[in-house]
């Protein structure tokens, strides 16, 4: 049972509070995952982070600095967030979610159905954390290895390069349910050849993964990117996401279906109600070869 | 702690526990509106409120995270009891049906125009899409939204949301006010859990976490003894009485298979020891404190599991019969842990054998049909079991009233209800009243009663009032659900596509008691096969018990299975033969004036009688159906993992039971001239009311507003059978419509009196006046004169209304779908659904009910699934993992359209409406997969890794 909230005016209240208190002690943002009934371990003491004026965007030559106290739909409201940012923070399911779900509150649960910590991790984000300690800033990747107990106050999302290109994709089997799978591509090309690959799939297993035996796969092929043609479905009512695999035409490229297998094989799933192990690695190969497609094809500096 | 913030624009400062939730504060505070749908589990939108100008879910909020903000809710937008501009337009373009979810929708349309005047599609997608709503299909919001809009910049900007038809008639046919819109949008106390007072008690329910078990032991000391509990009852202390949950009318063609509590439980859920106590948690603590021992058994899950040879026996009961018990009667060998089983009247069961009942029958000599065919096909279709998910929970709130028992209900069947609880209580009816408050969605679940009785006896044990709500999970596991089934259709053709034969075998699975164990089966046949006409017809039904969750009544009971199967197998049948589908429909179908012989063998439980087609829009609803979605034209995508296909299907269901159901009405006219309609026809949202309303402002010429009406109240208002079998408009529609004739017959004779005029040259003429060839008199001279000291006395009439004409209604459905060979996906680009329902008689709200019915069934064909483990546990039992559709869920186009007949037995022509909506959408969608892309799926729901698999994309 929670008997104290606490609302700490400073980032320093904030540690402060967080030291001292002692027995079940959380930072409370959006609140929409720790004020569930399925929240474990529950509370019993809240610092809640609203007055600490982290929720703020800010653009500078370094790239972009995201509040930790940001919502999911003022990333996507505000002109200073990215393309590629924004379109991965719509893909989170509705609208009144986004309006309370913080970006912080987002990172620390790390659940590995995230519809947008794929696209910061290709897009190379860290985090700035407060905690006894002192002020850190690491990599988003290590970061979530084990989120811990500081005080997340901002994201970093570094200056995209010219010639990187990010594109992230979700599957979901109705607008309510959660992302079946969950991906975001980041291609670098110079010259058209491309030189840098990553890959980060989310959903179909209990963890999210990188999926670096296909990078270096593709990587050691030294291909270059041709634009390929785009099919567009909206007419068919089809999501672009849904429907645009098609032939990349890369000169050492596998084909789309040399591609899916490729990462098919790469994909650790897990089965549950929502699929089998052999529908998820299928599906997932679809996904990620539909997204590094769209990735190869998307303007350079950032989405496609 | 206390908290400072401003509440629909006043400033408050009050009190809350630190972990309090927003939503359960605002209800503390009697803000009522915002409501429950999903265990605060962020999933239904119902909570919805707007902080900061931000729609958040009051369930995922604390109290402290409201603290110096502005905070709206629903209530604050009708000034003065005006409603605001997306107030009056949700109500004139038909969107609020139950009402539950529109205090959230109406708050996120507010905030949608605040942001955005004139917003598109996409952006009223965007705003309404964290909010469920069961009801309505979500289309008719982009008309509320637009009409809003431009009533923004223009107001009194007025346009016509729906169709409207029969000129001859004023208000019927015409685009009304729902007459319980306003104070359902104004979010005013409506439904079960705004009539609850301080002091009472609430109740919780131990559920068994077995499918299938004996309870060994159970010990509720430690519960008893925990202060604030006021009772616990198990199945040592329940009354011994047998019922069946069922509501259906007496003697009802389902067992008596259950009491109160058993002593042996038969699902995941069932319940084992109801506790009452002085709050929600500590019943919650006294559930978690009674200690049970169980002697587990194996369950039995499936048809095929049910029908094997030395299957566990679900019921291995002693077996009665009130009437016609068969002379081999055995019970020998029955195990007293299970109990009793007593039959109305056979119904063909075998619990032996795990058979709840059977029936079969048919017309011709089928074998005689496939010797004349050229062709016999024969498949097996199966279905699985999908959840009404009505947004409101069932939910009861039971008082004393003196020595009568008040029972506030959700529920489709006040009168039933009232029956069963009195059995039970072992009181007579008249201790008894039952009060339908409004329903938070019903769709069949509502039907039975299955959380009521056991708060209507804790309260007469206790005479204490007694709150029993569901949560979701016991919505999913412990009410009412589709029953799965497996069907063999057979049928024999010639070449060119004449049926010659038709044999249907379903297999249904009941689940664990046999609540609609006869009759929603057997629907599965009189709702499809009486749609081709075919000279040799022969049906087998066999319904099993298991230990799954509860089966019963579904929008649609039925039908939607057989058809599902029937039409599907014609589809492949005509494929085989190389014929075009719609030309072999056309073929094979029922007109005007058609003579449905079959039907004499589908009684629900009784002798049937063949019934003539009075009337049938078949005909235009195929016609235009198939001009708007360009039928034969093959489309092609650019895309080419893309295939496009198209599918066509033809519906049934049928108005009521004519034969079994009976509605009555009363109308008294007022000293003013003013009528009051007392009406039992349940509302569950879908428009009874209004459309009672119509028919006695129609025929007694008067506006409206002149009629105020009362429903479903057991003390007040006549009986009624309730709201099932899509009996509204016909039963409960005709009921007011005979008393408003009885009423004119009053007013026209005492007219004739006031006039000293004969009663022929009198008519009634509009508003409210009788006119003759001298003169005329209002409704108020009238009233006046029979309510004087020298007058006969306040008119008042009722009128009973039963039949033994049918009236069906017909439709025809049509998609087109995308099917994205490489990902599996299917996507419906169009959705065409034509329905005949005789006169539409609320056009807005018959267009609500059919956009609301397909796209339900759009969910259990794509997606919707309940999903058990192979210990019968239901593993997806929340509003997300099953996957509810949302608005982001809709068609890319989706166009319900009516087709207007006559009907000359329907009240002003009228028809059914909404259940057969629920009947096309799986027959069409697999129709036009195949289309796309050659194969047949024969099982819903056609999920992306069943076209995967069919597609040989992946391995089976
Ligand atoms: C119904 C529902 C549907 C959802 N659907 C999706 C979806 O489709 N896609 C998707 O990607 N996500 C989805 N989510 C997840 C959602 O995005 C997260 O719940 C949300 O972002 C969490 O943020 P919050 O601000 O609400 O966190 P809170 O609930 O406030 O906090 C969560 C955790 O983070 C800690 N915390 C919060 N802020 C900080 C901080 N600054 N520093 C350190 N610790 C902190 C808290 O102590 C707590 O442990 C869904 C969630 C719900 C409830
Ligand atoms: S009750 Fe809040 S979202 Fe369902
Ligand atoms: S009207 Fe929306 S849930 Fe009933």
């Amino acid at each position: 049972m929670i008997t104290n909230i606490f609302r700490p005016q400073s980032v320093a209240e904030a540690l402060g509070l967080k030291n001292d208190l002692k027995g079940s002690v959380f930072y409370l943002a959006g609140g929409t995952e720790i004020n569930s009934k399925d929240f474990y371990p529950q509370p019993d003491q809240l610092i809640f982070l609203e007055g600490l004026g982290l929720n703020q965007i800010q653009q500078d030559n370094e790239g972009l600095t995201i509040g930790a106290h940001c919502t999911m739909q003022q990333l996507i409201d505000d002109t200073k967030t990215p393309d590629f940012i924004k379109q991965a923070a719509a893909q989170i399911i509705n609208r009144n979610i986004r309006n309370a779900a913080t970006l912080g509150g987002h990172l620390v649960c790390n659940k590995p159905y995230s519809d947008i910590i794929p696209t910061l991790l290709v897009a190379g984000a860290s985090v700035e954390i407060e905690g006894p300690q002192g002020t850190k800033v690491v990599l988003l990747s290590d970061f979530l290895q084990a989120p811990g107990t500081d005080l997340l106050v901002a994201v970093k999302i570094p200056q995209v390069k010219a010639d990187r290109r990010v594109s992230c994709l979700n599957y979901r089997c109705s607008a309510n349910d959660l992302s079946l799978i969950t991906t975001a591509v980041s291609v670098v090309c110079q010259d058209r050849v491309v030189s840098e690959i990553m890959i980060i799939l989310g959903g179909v297993g209990l963890k999210r993964q990188r999926l670096l035996a296909v990078e270096n796969n593709l990587i050691s092929r030294n291909f270059k990117v041709d634009r390929a043609r785009v099919h567009s479905s909206q007419n068919e009512g089809i999501q672009p996401r849904q429907s645009q695999v098609s032939n990349l035409a890369g000169r050492v490229l596998p084909g789309v279906d040399e591609l899916q297998n490729l990462v098919s094989r790469a994909v650790e799933a897990t089965p549950d109600f929502r699929g089998s192990v052999v529908f998820k690695k299928y599906e997932a190969g679809v996904m990620v070869a539909q997204a590094l497609c769209r990735a190869c094809e998307g303007q350079a500096g950032g989405g496609s | 702690m206390k908290i400072k913030f401003k509440l629909n624009g006043m400033m408050r400062e009050w009190e809350t526990a630190p972990g309090e939730k927003v939503l359960d504060f605002l209800k503390r505070h009697s803000v009522t509106s915002v409501r429950n749908g999903c265990d605060c589990q962020g999933s239904c939108g119902a909570c919805t409120i707007v902080v900061n100008k931000k729609t958040v879910n009051a369930c995922l909020l604390l109290t402290a995270q409201i603290d110096d903000k502005e905070v709206y809710t629903v209530d604050y937008l009708a000034k003065n009891r005006q409603l605001s501009v997306v107030q009056q337009a949700f109500i004139d373009a038909g969107v609020v049906q139950c009402g539950y979810c529109s205090p959230a929708m109406i708050l996120a349309v507010t905030d949608l125009l605040s942001r955005n005047p004139s917003p598109d599609e996409r952006a009223v997608k965007d705003a309404l899409s964290g909010i469920f709503c069961r009801c309505t299909g979500y289309q008719q919001f982009f008309t509320a939204v637009s009409l809003a809009a431009k009533r923004l910049v223009t107001p009194g900007y007025t346009c016509q949301t729906a169709p409207e038809f029969r000129e001859d008639l004023r208000v019927v046919g015409k685009v009304e006010p729902k007459v319980d819109g306003p104070r359902l949008v104004r979010g005013e106390k409506a439904y079960v859990e705004d009539m609850v007072e301080s002091g009472s008690l609430y109740l919780k329910m131990l559920r068994s976490p077995h499918a299938h078990a004996y309870i060994k032991n159970i010990d509720t000391t430690d519960a008893l003894n925990m202060p604030g509990v006021a009772l616990v009852v198990t199945h040592k202390n329940c009354p011994d009485v047998y019922y069946n949950q069922a509501g259906q009318g007496f003697p009802e063609p389902s067992p008596y298979d259950r009491k109160l509590f058993g002593e042996k439980v038969r699902h995941v859920g069932d319940r084992v020891a109801a506790v009452v106590a002085e709050t929600n948690e500590i019943a919650a603590e006294a559930v978690k404190k009674i200690r049970v021992e169980y002697e587990i058994l194996k369950p039995v899950l499936s048809v095929d599991e049910a029908a094997a040879e030395g299957a566990p026996l679900v019921h291995n009961s002693v077996l009665e019969y009130v009437v016609g018990a068969p002379k081999d009667l055995d019970n020998s060998g029955a195990d007293p842990r299970d109990g009793r089983i007593i039959y109305q009247f056979p119904i063909h069961a075998h619990p032996k054998k795990n058979i709840a009942a059977s029936v079969s029958g048919g017309i011709g000599a089928i074998s005689q049909g496939f010797k004349d065919a050229d062709v016999v096909f024969e498949q097996e279709y199966q279905t699985t079991q999908i959840q009404c998910t009505p947004l409101e929970p069932h939910v009861v709130y039971t008082k004393m009233a003196g020595d009568r028992l008040i029972i506030h209900a959700s529920t489709q069947v006040p009168w039933h209800l009232r029956r069963i609880v009195a059995r039970i209580l072992g009181v007579s009816e008249n201790k008894i009243r039952v009060i339908k408050e409004r329903v938070g969605g019903g769709f069949g679940a509502k039907q039975d009663i299955v959380l009521e009785e056991v708060a209507a006896y804790c309260t007469w044990v206790t005479g204490r009032p007694v709150l029993f709500k569901f949560n979701r999970e016991e919505e999913f596991i412990a009410s009412r659900t589709r029953h799965p089934m497996k069907i063999k259709v057979k049928l024999g053709a010639k070449k060119d596509g004449r049926l010659t034969a038709i044999h249907m075998h379903v297999r249904a699975n009941t689940g664990p008691y046999g609540a609609h164990c006869l009759t929603v089966p057997m629907n599965a046949c009189s709702k499809s096969l009486p749609l081709f006409l075919c000279d040799h017809v022969h049906f087998q039904v066999d319904t099993y018990y298991s230990n799954i969750p509860p089966c019963g009544a579904y929008q649609g009971y039925g039908a939607p299975q057989g058809s599902y199967a029937l039409q599907l197998a014609v589809a492949e049948l005509a494929d085989s033969l190389g014929l075009d589908h719609l030309s072999v429909l056309e073929k094979n179908r029922v007109h005007d004036g058609s003579m449905l012989e079959i039907l004499k063998c589908l009684g629900e439980g009784r002798e049937g009688v063949p019934q003539k087609v009075s009337s049938c829009g078949l005909g235009p609803a195929l016609k235009k159906g198939a001009q708007m979605i360009a039928w034969g034209h093959k489309e092609h995508s650019a895309d080419p993992d893309i295939r496009i296909g198209k599918g066509v299907t033809i519906i049934q269901q049928g108005s009521g039971l004519p034969g079994l159901d009976s509605a009555n009405a009363s109308v008294t006219l007022l000293g003013d001239g003013t009528l009051m309609l007392l009406s039992g026809g349940t509302d569950l949202g879908t428009g009874l009311d209004t459309l009672t309303t119509k028919m006695v402002a129609e025929c007694l010429c008067v506006k409206m507003e002149a009629v105020s009406l009362i429903a479903a109240d057991t003390d007040v208002t006549p009986y009624d059978d309730g709201a099932y079998a899509s009996s509204g408009t016909f039963f409960s529609g005709s009921a007011a419509l005979e008393a408003a004739k009885a009423m004119r017959q009053k007013l026209i004779e005492t007219a004739s009196l006031m006039l000293k005029e004969p009663a022929e040259t009198l008519s009634l003429v509009f508003p409210s006046q009788v006119k003759g060839q001298k003169g005329s008199v209002t409704f108020a001279e009238i009233s006046r004169f029979t309510q004087s000291g020298t007058g006969s006395g306040q008119i008042s009439v009722t009128a009973g209304f039963t039949t033994d004409k049918a009236a069906f209604p017909y439709g025809a459905h049509f998609c087109q779908v995308a099917v994205n060979t490489r990902t599996g996906e299917v996507r419906i680009q169009k959705y065409y659904a034509l329905q005949d329902c005789g006169t539409p008689i609320n056009p807005e709200l018959a267009l609500g009910q059919i956009y609301g019915g397909v796209l339900k069934t759009i969910g259990h064909s794509l997606y919707e699934e309940m999903i058990l483990d192979d210990t019968g546990h239901c593993i997806n039992a929340t509003l997300r993992d099953y996957r509810v559709p949302m608005i982001n869920d809709l068609p890319a186009d989706f166009k319900a359209e009516l087709v207007e007949t006559n009907d000359p037995f329907g009240p002003y022509g009228g028809k059914s409406v909404s259940e057969i909506s629920c009947n096309g959408a799986a027959p069409v969608i697999a129709s036009a997969i195949h289309d796309a892309v050659g194969v047949w799926i024969r099982s819903w729901p056609f999920s992306a890794e069943k076209v995967l698999k069919a597609l040989g994309k992946i391995e089976v």
